[in-house]
């Protein structure tokens, strides 16, 4: 039998169009005739200037792709700052942001929305069940929704890959829905106006740090006439015995890291002098929520603080940190069914003093149990009509 | 009939009486008299292929008439074909170069400049009235929308942001109308409001000349040698996408009667898609910044009537602004029932009233123009009318949630419909002819000697994925844990009429 070589023959192909690529690119080495004819005085002339190329062959240069302005990188600065975006998460919930805002907080909200958060009509109820139908159910836009994973129950199954309504849109289709149906009910809403997708930042010097707020609300509604007041001034200086929650040995900032690179702008999302803010909507839009209900809740506290004291530093008179005028803000924080409200008075940016801020709030409420199809029909179960008639407390304020 | 008593055994046969007497053996009643005075005769069908195909079409756009609830129809609209209609897409924000004739041709509309003055004559001093009331508070909004700083998300270059401005600006306009308005309609109260709807129309265009491919089949092919030439019908895909849409319950009355025709050249199309129908729209603010209106107003609802005609007319009022430069227009549909012949020879058209260009206010809110919140007002107050018969191609039970089939065929044909329309691909893709095929076993045939299996290549199961329908799979497999009955091993096969059927 005879043994054939190994040649490794795949290569072959390549190793010949490397040589090509190799050895077109000559290089002319210098080999020293030019220099001994020179010397000779034979005269030598480089091949350039007597020959030309056959023809012209200029090369454009085009620019095919619009050129990009390049994003802007904010400088790395000395001080660190804790920056509290929406996608914050408190780990103690609302007692570590009670000590980031310097608030207390109320179970239950306050007695002037109570009041006015009356039983719905059968003709409101129904309207609510048909807009959240509506949105939730019988909008026909179809985009890729994320993944469903079941770990606990069904843990490695492959759920199918669904198409509908993404979470932001439902959220904003059913808010604006509701927002119309509450105009209707209370006279002179439509003196207030609507502002969609803001940001809001804010600078503020707690303790020795310097923290930055800067958080995004779906909706901003404001009115023409700042909320009153709802603790009088006498009230607002009893608020100073009250004792703040301890998390020791946490911080108030664990899980936000101080960073370098952040800018210190003010802005808050309605930048007219005439409009006080009103009710702000915050939408949490992540089709899964990664925390519990009070880190939830926690978050509608820091939504409310960081609105109020934006608009406080943009319009209100501030003595050493405390307002003259105290600044009072509704907000109504949303995922998929839940919603939780609340009501915040901002008395003072000075987060380590004395006087406090003070927030009302209550559990959140769902506002419904199932919305889906069942054999090609549109089911709403678990209506709760309590919601509604708390929006409706909280939009007759004015 | 052949009346036997039953006989013990056939020697027997002779002795036994037969009570009746057995006539000659026939296999079918027999007519008490086979002849009538009068002849009559079967109606003679024209048997030209040309006549053949029309009958087919016509009885396929019966069956679909006949279907009575709005999924079921889609459906068999979607039927013939697995992959999809190669349709050709009109969309909103893609204009074609000099397309408005082809637009008007496609949708089969009569373009009127101004609006009509009548229609809004009942509502025009109720409208005059009511923006005087509103016209400081849209200057706070224009004031607040355009003059303040907000501090807004940046949705980077471009109109993106401009786009995002107005729809601010639009949702706060629709807060206030809807709340000054509220007041003296009832049908405002009650109307749903879109944000961003998703519009899309389909519908069959007739009249169209064919492209080469087709006409050197129909020449190559014997029976088709004559029909070289003969205009064909291509699908149609519209999609729109309006800023805010407002819809109620009845739809508006109608500006005129059927009316006048119109027809102009047409060019052919290109890409593909699955169809969608929308519902009644009486009110519409889309968002612009270009200047070829015509072409987006066409892009309208086009109702579960494809293949049927419609039985009153539908209209739909819309607007179409950047916030500072209005206009509106009425549009009125009268038939959209394109195929075959009828885009030429439709004795109705569908009408466009478009208005001029207004503008709002000049840079500042200086100049707040009233008429244009006049005309806008006045298309909120319009009251639609109740039709007696809203859907007369429709069963009592308009949605497959009323449906007698049981409920578990119900939830599978509602979820494949709705996949079917998520734009999402097959799971296979349609067959495609390889290069490599194509030159050496079409063009040269260089591999006699392989065997003919692919769908290109004559052989007994070739099957042209063309004409594949979404009926055509194999029977889904029941694992026996699963199943309900030991026997029933497969699921049932789709079928528009019962939903799925067992075949």
């Amino acid at each position: 039998m005879r043994v054939t070589e190994l040649r490794f023959a795949q290569n072959i192909g390549s190793h010949f169009k490397a040589l090509w690529l190799i050895q077109g690119k000559k290089r002319v080495s210098d080999t020293g005739a030019a220099a001994i004819l020179r010397a000779k005085g034979v005269p030598v002339v480089h091949p350039q200037e007597v020959l030309s190329p056959a023809y012209d062959r200029p090369f454009e240069k085009v620019d095919l792709l619009p050129r990009l302005e390049p994003v802007k990188e904010l400088e790395e600065k000395q001080t660190l700052c804790h920056v509290f975006t929406n996608k914050f998460s408190p780990v103690m919930g609302v007692s570590q942001v009670q000590l980031i805002t310097n608030s207390v907080v109320r179970s239950g909200l306050p007695e002037t929305v109570l009041e006015r958060a009356v039983e719905n009509t059968a003709e409101e109820d129904e309207k609510v069940k048909e807009a959240i139908l509506h949105a939730y159910l019988l909008d026909s836009k179809q985009i890729k929704l994320t993944r469903v994973l079941d770990v606990i129950n069904r843990p490695g199954w492959i759920y199918k890959r669904e198409y509908g309504i993404p979470v932001a849109r439902r959220h904003k289709t059913l808010t604006y829905q509701l927002l119309l149906l509450l105009d209707h009910l209370v006279p002179g809403a439509a003196e207030r106006q609507l502002v969609e997708d803001t940001i809001t930042t804010a600078n503020f010097n707690h303790s020795d740090r310097l923290i930055q707020t800067k958080h995004r609300a779906a909706f901003i509604l404001s009115s023409p006439n700042p909320l009153p007041q709802l603790l009088d001034n006498e009230e607002v200086k009893s608020l100073e015995e009250e004792t703040m929650p301890d998390i020791y040995p946490l911080s108030p900032f664990i899980n936000c890291r101080a960073i370098g690179n952040y800018s210190l702008e003010d802005s808050y999302g309605v930048g007219s002098g005439h409009l006080h803010p009103h009710t702000i909507f915050i939408h949490h839009n992540q089709s899964r929520m990664p925390h519990s209900e009070e880190h939830f809740n926690g978050m509608t506290l820091l939504y409310a603080f960081s609105h109020a004291a934006a608009y406080a530093k943009q319009i209100a008179k501030i003595e050493n940190g405390n307002l003259e005028k105290p600044v009072v803000v509704q907000v109504v924080h949303m995922h998929k069914q839940h919603f939780h409200m609340g009501v915040f008075q901002l008395n003072t940016l000075n987060l380590t003093g004395l006087s406090k801020n003070i927030f009302w709030t209550q559990p959140w409420e769902p506002l419904f149990g199932k919305c889906c199809f069942q054999a090609a029909k549109p089911v709403l179960e678990g209506y709760n009509p309590k919601v509604f008639s708390l929006l409706k407390g909280l939009h007759a304020q004015c | 009939m052949i009346k036997i008593r039953p006989v013990a055994a056939p020697s027997l046969l002779r002795f036994i009486k037969l009570e009746q007497v057995c006539t000659r053996p026939c296999h079918h009643a027999v007519a008490p008299n086979e002849y009538t005075d009068v002849p009559k005769y079967p109606p003679i069908v024209d048997m030209s292929r040309r006549a053949k195909k029309k009958r087919l079409k016509t009885a396929w756009h019966d069956k679909i008439t006949k279907l009575p609830t709005v999924e079921q129809k889609l459906m068999e609209l979607n039927l013939p074909k697995y992959y999809g209609y190669w349709s050709g897409h009109l969309i909103d924000v893609c204009p074609k170069l000099l397309g408005l004739n082809f637009i008007q041709y496609a949708t089969r509309t009569h373009v009127v400049n101004g609006l009509p003055e009548e229609y809004y004559s009942d509502v025009k001093n109720e409208a005059e009235r009511l923006t005087t009331a509103v016209t400081d508070k849209v200057e706070h909004l224009i004031h607040l929308n355009y003059n303040c700083p907000l501090s807004r998300r940046s949705f980077g270059p471009g109109r993106a942001s401009e786009r995002h401005s107005t729809q601010n600006f639009l949702l706060g306009l629709h807060r206030l109308m809807a709340s000054t308005v509220d007041s003296t309609v009832q049908h405002i109260k009650e109307s749903v409001v879109d944000m961003q709807p998703r519009v899309e129309a389909f519908w069959i265009l007739g009249g169209l000349p064919p492209d080469e491919m087709l006409r050197k089949t129909r020449k190559n092919y014997e029976p088709s040698k004559e029909l070289e030439n003969d205009l064909i019908d291509r699908t149609m895909q519209g999609v729109s996408t309006p800023r805010l849409g407002v819809r109620v319950t009845d739809g508006l009355p109608e500006v005129v009667s059927r009316d006048d025709p119109l027809a102009t050249s047409a060019f052919v199309p290109d890409n593909k898609l699955d169809p969608r129908a929308f519902g009644f729209w009486p009110g519409e603010k889309k968002e612009h910044s270009q200047l070829w209106l015509h072409s987006r107003e066409f892009i309208t609802k086009f109702v579960e009537e494809y293949v049927t005609e419609l039985t009153y007319p539908l209209v739909q009022q819309s607007a179409i602004t950047d916030g500072q430069r209005w206009n509106f227009s009425v549009y009125q549909l009268n038939t959209c029932t394109l195929h075959s012949d009828l885009a030429t020879n439709n004795p109705h058209n569908n009408i466009l009233w478009l208005g001029e260009e207004q503008v709002l206010f000049e840079n500042g809110v200086k100049g707040l123009n009233a008429e244009v919140l006049t005309a806008l007002i006045s298309m909120y107050l319009k009251k639609g009318i109740e039709r007696d018969n809203p859907t007369p191609h429709l069963g009592s039970y308009k949605h497959l949630a009323d449906h007698p089939a049981s409920e578990e065929y119900r939830e599978m044909f509602q979820s494949h419909l709705h996949d079917l329309f998520s734009g999402r691909g097959r799971h296979f893709m349609k067959p495609e002819m390889y290069l490599w095929e194509k030159i050496y076993k079409k063009d040269f045939n260089t591999r006699f000697f392989e065997a003919r299996r692919r769908f290109f290549e004559n052989h007994y199961k070739q099957k042209d994925p063309g004409q594949r329908r979404l009926d055509e799979y194999s029977p889904i497999y029941i694992p026996k844990a699963k199943r309900k009955d030991r026997r029933v091993k497969y699921k049932p096969m789709l079928d528009s009429e019962e939903l799925y059927k067992y075949h």
